[in-house]
């Protein structure tokens, strides 16, 4: 299948400055693109040159296998559409006004408008949710409500090819989705080729993704392919977990904030469970803290964090009690600490031993929280005793941090 | 915002017609109802106050057109048909003529100086077959400034003449007969070539990028425009001097009136622009003594452009 729009060997420059160097892409019909890539890499010059805003250096676009630069302007609107990030329309048209101009390249010069051109409007501002701005200034609506409005005189403009730059960087979540899943609707009967920021969209929504970084692209194919840390790491120097999201098996992805542990004087152990040890995990870490963790059960959602994050931690086998050698581990670590934390963990028999072994030692204690009590009142015992011997308890984690840190 | 083109259209034609008609009886010399001599009265009547009513309205919707254009095309509602070095060749040609050639052939060459300035400063804007807003606005001013220094050159070197270029550089319509209301003629043909844009304006005013993607061919559209609209401003110019506000105000006023759209805003400025004139034409003459029409229309339309300015929340 030949492609219906392709960038072949494409170079752009802006003076000195390389701005594409040697673009190649071809997109079949029908497809979602969307176009990845950290900020200058390029990505808005790229859609320009293939909306022939710009002419490149070198090389040359192809549209329905014939050169871009072949076309005549009317004819190249009616087969390609372009959505920048905003207006700035310099008077105050009315919105049905600004819809109506996508129908420019339809109409016959001095031709008045027919009543198709009418419908087709209103049908593009009913799909994006503006009707009712319809006789309202384009000058004087908010910036989502532009964009959408944008994308209604792009949808009044008909064409076969879409190229949008970040069409919903200014709309709520409900609006984004709403807009994506209409636009992924009219594939694959017109070919959709869109910048993105937000790699969850992305992900969900496109058939294929190119991810682009200083003037090149580095990688192309299906969102699992293309979303690596790995990749991700090389090209916008940030460190990702990429996980599959659980309801739609897409990748989905989450930054990890910069949380490499660096050798630090306080040791701070964390006996934590279900989950409540993560944020502490991250902020100590942050903070410079040496962490430890455990004893924690391996099915444990805290155990993956600890393992992820590069923390030292005493792991048992799930649903089985704490063993003899996890208390000796677990001891060697206590022994170095010098603090100890106990999150608002749930308590019950298997994790019982953790507070018992806070007994034999001198470290200061802290409680974080209440702890829900599973071992029939055994677990609110130890804490009362470990309270007797000094141990605190508190109920912000921010407090807990300006005492050890 | 009043939004019923339909009905101001039709509304402003008659305005016009009846501003043609009861500005040509207006006169020193009184009203001509109580004239009774009629040889006389029709001598006047066609030979003098016509055509000078009538230069007046073509003068007046040509400015307005202009002004409407370069507002469309710069984005920007503080655009006249001046702003590209127009003025500043015209009133150079005309210094030129009063200077040495004792006023010879001034009309010629104040045209002759208006539009070769405009196509001067579009070829200093050109880069690689494009110009944009930004330089063409930048090399009007520089050019402007160049060529007052040789008006202000030759100013100082009149003698005598000094005050005949200040008239002319004022504007004015007392030597306006036939011949030259003919020439005005090329005016509203100019305009029609404007109006078959209006569309074309429409999208360009949603800023260059935008209007490729929608198929315009912007370079070609910035040209045509450009050169019309110097055309006409060099006929205007050539008629009746550098006549000041209609070009900037009215196109403002009726984007205002009946919104931004300039397939009504182009007629509708057109027609206010004309009749605006020909009154302001009117009490210029009638005063007790003739001033420059420039000043009345300057004098009367800033307070009303800074009343409209105030009384709107949003501009």
């Amino acid at each position: 299948m030949t492609p219906v729009i392709s960038a072949e060997h494409l170079s752009v420059s802006y003076g000195d400055h390389k701005v594409l160097a040697d673009i190649s892409l071809g997109v079949e019909e029908g497809q979602f693109i969307g176009i990845l890539g950290p900020n200058g890499c390029g990505k808005t010059t790229f859609l320009q040159t293939l909306s022939r805003v710009f002419a490149p250096d070198a090389g040359g676009v192809m549209v329905e296998g014939q050169d871009i630069s072949a076309y005549d302007t009317k004819e190249l609107a009616k087969i390609l559409g372009c959505m920048r990030q905003e207006t700035d329309a310099a008077f105050p048209f009315t919105v049905r006004e600004i819809v109506l101009m996508g129908r420019y390249p339809h109409i016959r010069r001095l031709a008045p408008l027919a009543e198709a051109d009418l419908v087709i409007a209103n049908e593009a501002m009913k799909t994006t949710n503006t009707l009712h701005l319809a006789d309202r200034l384009i000058t004087e609506i908010s910036g989502g409500e532009q964009q959408r409005v944008l994308i209604a005189r792009l949808l009044a403009q008909q064409p076969k090819i879409l190229l949008l730059d970040e069409p919903t960087s200014h709309l709520d979540i409900s609006h984004q989705i709403e807009i994506l899943n209409m636009l992924r609707d009219l594939t694959p009967k017109i070919t959709v080729i869109s910048v993105f920021h937000d790699f969850n969209l992305a992900s969900y929504f496109c058939d294929r993704l190119v991810l682009m970084s200083g003037g090149g692209i580095i990688a192309t194919g299906a969102p699992a392919k293309v979303l690596t840390a790995e990749r991700l790491l090389e090209s916008f120097h940030v460190r990702m977990l990429v996980n599959m999201h659980p309801l739609t098996g897409k990748p989905y992805l989450i930054p990890e904030y910069g949380t490499t542990a660096t050798p630090a004087a306080q040791h701070v152990h964390v006996m934590s469970g279900g989950g409540t040890g993560v944020v502490l995990f991250h902020l100590l870490l942050l903070h410079g803290c040496r962490v430890t963790a455990g004893v924690l059960a391996a099915n444990d959602s805290d155990a993956a964090a600890a393992a992820a994050l590069g923390i030292e931690a005493v792991v048992e086998p799930p649903f089985v009690a704490v063993s003899e050698a996890s208390v000796r581990r677990l001891k060697l670590l206590l022994f170095d600490a010098d603090a100890v934390v106990v999150a608002a963990m749930p308590i019950g028999f298997g994790n019982l031993s953790n507070l018992s072994i806070l007994l034999e030692t001198d470290v200061p204690v802290y409680f974080l929280g209440k702890c829900e009590d599973f071992a029939d009142g055994r677990a609110d015992v130890l804490r009362a005793r470990l309270c007797e011997c000094g141990a605190v308890e508190m109920s912000e984690i921010t407090d807990f941090l300006r005492r050890i840190v | 915002m009043l939004r019923h083109p339909v009905l101001v259209l039709p509304f402003l034609f008659l305005l016009l017609i009846a501003s043609i008609l009861v500005t040509t009886c207006i006169g020193v010399s009184g009203l001509l109802l109580w004239n009774f001599d009629t040889e006389m009265l029709q001598k006047l009547l066609f030979e003098v106050r016509l055509p000078r009513v009538l230069g007046a309205m073509l003068v007046g919707l040509g400015l307005a057109a202009a002004g409407c254009a370069m507002q469309g095309l710069f984005r920007n509602p503080m655009a006249d048909p001046y702003i590209i070095g127009t003025a500043s060749g015209g009133a150079l040609g005309a210094a030129f003529a009063i200077v040495l050639l004792g006023g010879l052939f001034l009309p010629a060459l104040a045209f002759l100086g208006a539009t070769l300035s405009t196509i001067g400063v579009y070829m200093i804007s050109l880069r690689n077959g494009r110009v944009t807003g930004e330089t063409l606005l930048l090399s009007g001013i520089a050019v402007s400034f160049f060529l007052s220094a040789l008006l202000s050159f030759f100013m100082y070197i009149s003698g005598n003449s000094l005050h005949q270029i200040m008239f002319w550089m004022m504007g004015g319509f007392w030597d306006v007969y036939w011949d030259k209301v003919l020439l005005g003629l090329l005016i509203p043909a100019a305009c029609m070539v404007l109006f078959v844009f209006s569309r074309d304006l429409n999208v360009m005013t949603l800023g260059e990028e935008e209007a490729i993607h929608l198929g315009v061919n912007t370079e070609k559209t910035k040209r045509i425009l450009l050169l019309t609209s110097s055309f006409i401003t060099g006929i205007a110019v050539a008629i009746a001097g550098g006549i000041g506000f209609i070009g900037l105000i009215i196109p403002h006023v009726m984007r205002i009136i009946v919104g931004p759209d300039h397939r009504v805003l182009l007629p509708a400025s057109m027609m206010v622009g004309a009749a605006l004139l020909m009154w302001a034409d009117t009490a210029a003459r009638t005063l007790p003594v003739e001033i420059p029409v420039g000043i009345i229309t300057a004098f009367f339309g800033a307070p009303f452009f800074i009343y409209l300015l105030r009384g709107r929340t949003r501009v």
